[in-house]
């Protein structure tokens, strides 16, 4: 007799198949009754995709929006099927589907859609990150200015940085306006040929947070979150304006905690996931 | 470890036998600006465990008693529980203190890929043994005793030996969890397997159960005809209402959940339907802590 761990594999093979036959052994296995076998599971196969198409759905609704719900249905059946879920928290769900849609050749044509499936996961991440205490500059002030140099920032869980080659915020922004007329005539107004931007992304004291970052703003930015220390993320920073823009950076949110050989911030334990 | 789970941690809000209603998204900002007077909330928590959302939950447990009802935690999984998503849960319960922590008796992950469904276990005793090692090691994760429920399902395997009455009569004797009792899943799966709904519910072990849950159902359509979908998409109907009858006068009243989880309608409908439940619980046998104990 097939073990619990068998059926289960056969059962997780078949219900992500996409509705090709189930294997005649799996079927021989079921009571039929007045219904056949494979209808039986192919109500647990709708459900599977169903529900896991529902929780992409939420993530991504303006990617949705942009190519309409069947063809959304079809591109997320195949991502589905290809990268199903690591786990129960479904808002951990779709990290990697806008890098399915640059390779999903019937998208193709829209070559901004990655960008735009991008930003939404960024702003799924701000909402589902852990809450965290940002890291404000006050805090900041117990380390003697001689030892500045050598600290280590940590990001803020909510925090993603975006450099976009599409204007997808302004495409985004777009696709959720609720007034659908408003929402076409802002679509019209938008040449997708525009140059893109760099964006910061997180949940702060404001509650969802976007913004656009300079080039300069964005490369201080990811030199300090790669783990650099500040002396280091400064090499390339001009010394005019790299001060104000960590100013910016402490005010907006940006660090939750930060790290230092000889002054060892407590890190929340949010920060740290 | 078999026998009687860790008291429930202080600071808990014991869910009351009374109605009360399964809070989603859409009814958030309703909720807490109105305020309801329904007894309790359940709310999935796998909906909760991070970010915003978590803190409208805390909102709502300041003013009512709250459970906590998983969709994720798999306990039929052979290959045993995710630890990651057990010790989320477990921060979880530790910081809202739920009256009540709850999961289903189903599967749905194995080899790490989760499928977002509740899936059918055959009824076997490695099954069995499956659960209730899976069921032991949650308890002692939460530090506190399950409820577990009866599944609305659409298959039955061929080498099932233990109709499903007894399997969670045994599942509740080895571990010492509690049950929910599914009212609309006991109609559901009677209805696809040919099974006496009637029978089923009174062989349930009536001192284990600590909870009803009413919703409403479905009929299939095309090849799956005449199976009932379990879509809690729809009023609680006529023959779930009168198996509640039923089970009011053979196990007493509980706490009474009403699910709504697709074509949600406004707060109101919802509270109409716990309403109407509350009036079947307020007819049975008046409700004493020795019944909320047993």
């Amino acid at each position: 007799m097939t073990s619990l761990l068998e059926l289960q594999r056969a059962m997780r093979a078949t219900l992500l198949s996409g509705g090709e036959k189930s294997p005649p052994e799996l079927l021989a296995g079921i009571i039929e009754g007045a219904v056949p076998a494979a209808a039986r599971l192919g109500v647990y196969r709708n459900n599977v995709l169903g529900n896991l198409t529902g929780a992409l759905r939420l993530t991504f609704p303006a990617v949705e929006r942009l190519v309409g719900p069947a063809f959304f249905a079809a591109a997320a059946a195949h991502f589905i099927a290809a990268e199903p879920p690591a786990g129960a928290d479904l808002y951990e769900y779709g990290a990697t589907f806008p890098s399915f849609l640059e390779t999903f050749a019937p998208a193709r044509a829209l070559a901004w859609l990655p960008d735009v499936a991008r930003l939404e996961w960024a702003v799924n991440n701000a909402l589902h990150a852990p809450v965290a205490p940002a890291l404000d500059a006050a805090a900041l002030a117990v380390v003697p200015e001689a030892r500045h140099p050598d600290l280590r920032f940590v990001a803020h869980p909510s925090l993603s940085l975006l450099h976009l080659t599409y204007p997808a915020r302004a495409i985004w922004e777009a696709l959720l306006t609720a007034d659908a007329q408003a929402r076409e005539s802002l679509l019209a107004a938008i040449d997708p040929a525009m140059p893109g931007s760099a964006l910061a992304i997180l949940h702060n004291s404001e509650g969802l947070t976007l913004l656009d970052l300079s080039e300069h703003a964005f490369a201080l930015a990811r030199a300090l979150l790669s783990g650099q220390i500040l002396a280091e993320a400064l090499v390339d920073a001009s010394p005019e304006t790299a001060p104000a823009l960590l100013g910016g950076f402490l005010t907006q949110g940006f660090f939750c905690g930060y790290r230092s050989a000889d002054h060892p911030s407590p890190i929340a334990s949010e920060c740290t996931q | 470890m078999p026998g009687t789970p860790p008291p429930a941690c202080p600071g808990v809000a014991p869910i009351p036998a009374a109605a009360g209603i399964g809070l989603r998204f859409p009814h958030h900002e309703a909720f807490l600006e109105l305020r309801p007077p329904v007894g309790w909330v359940e709310v999935h928590s796998e909906n909760y465990l991070s970010g915003q959302a978590l803190s409208v939950l805390e909102a709502v447990r300041a003013d009512y008693p709250v459970s906590l009802h998983s969709v994720g935690l798999s306990l039929g999984s052979a290959e045993g529980l995710d630890r990651r998503h057990l010790s989320r849960l477990a921060a979880l319960a530790r910081r809202v203190a739920p009256g009540l922590i709850s999961e289903h008796l189903a599967w749905g992950a194995v080899d790490h890929d989760f499928l977002a469904d509740l899936l059918p276990l055959p009824l076997t005793e490695e099954s069995l043994a499956v659960v209730c090692r899976n069921l032991d090691a949650a308890e002692n994760a939460l530090g506190r005793q399950l409820l577990l429920e009866n599944p609305a399902t659409y298959v039955q395997f061929r080498h099932s030996t233990i109709p499903e009455p007894e399997f969670l009569t045994a599942l509740a004797k080895r571990t010492g969890c509690g049950l929910i009792c599914d009212i609309n899943n006991i109609v559901v799966s009677s209805a696809n397997h040919g099974w006496n709904a009637q029978r089923y519910l009174g062989s349930l072990p009536a001192a284990s159960i600590g909870e009803f849950h009413l919703a409403g159902h479905s009929a299939a359509a095309g090849e799956a005809a005449p199976l009932l979908l379990d879509t809690h998409d729809r009023p609680v109907p006529p023959a779930v209402w009168s198996l509640f009858e039923t089970a009011l006068a053979l196990i007493g009243p509980r706490p009474t959940l009403i699910e709504w989880d697709a074509a949600i309608p406004p707060l109101p409908v919802l509270l109409a339907e716990a309403d109407a439940a509350a009036t079947r619980l307020a007819r049975c046998t008046p409700t004493t802590s020795d019944d909320l104990a047993a």
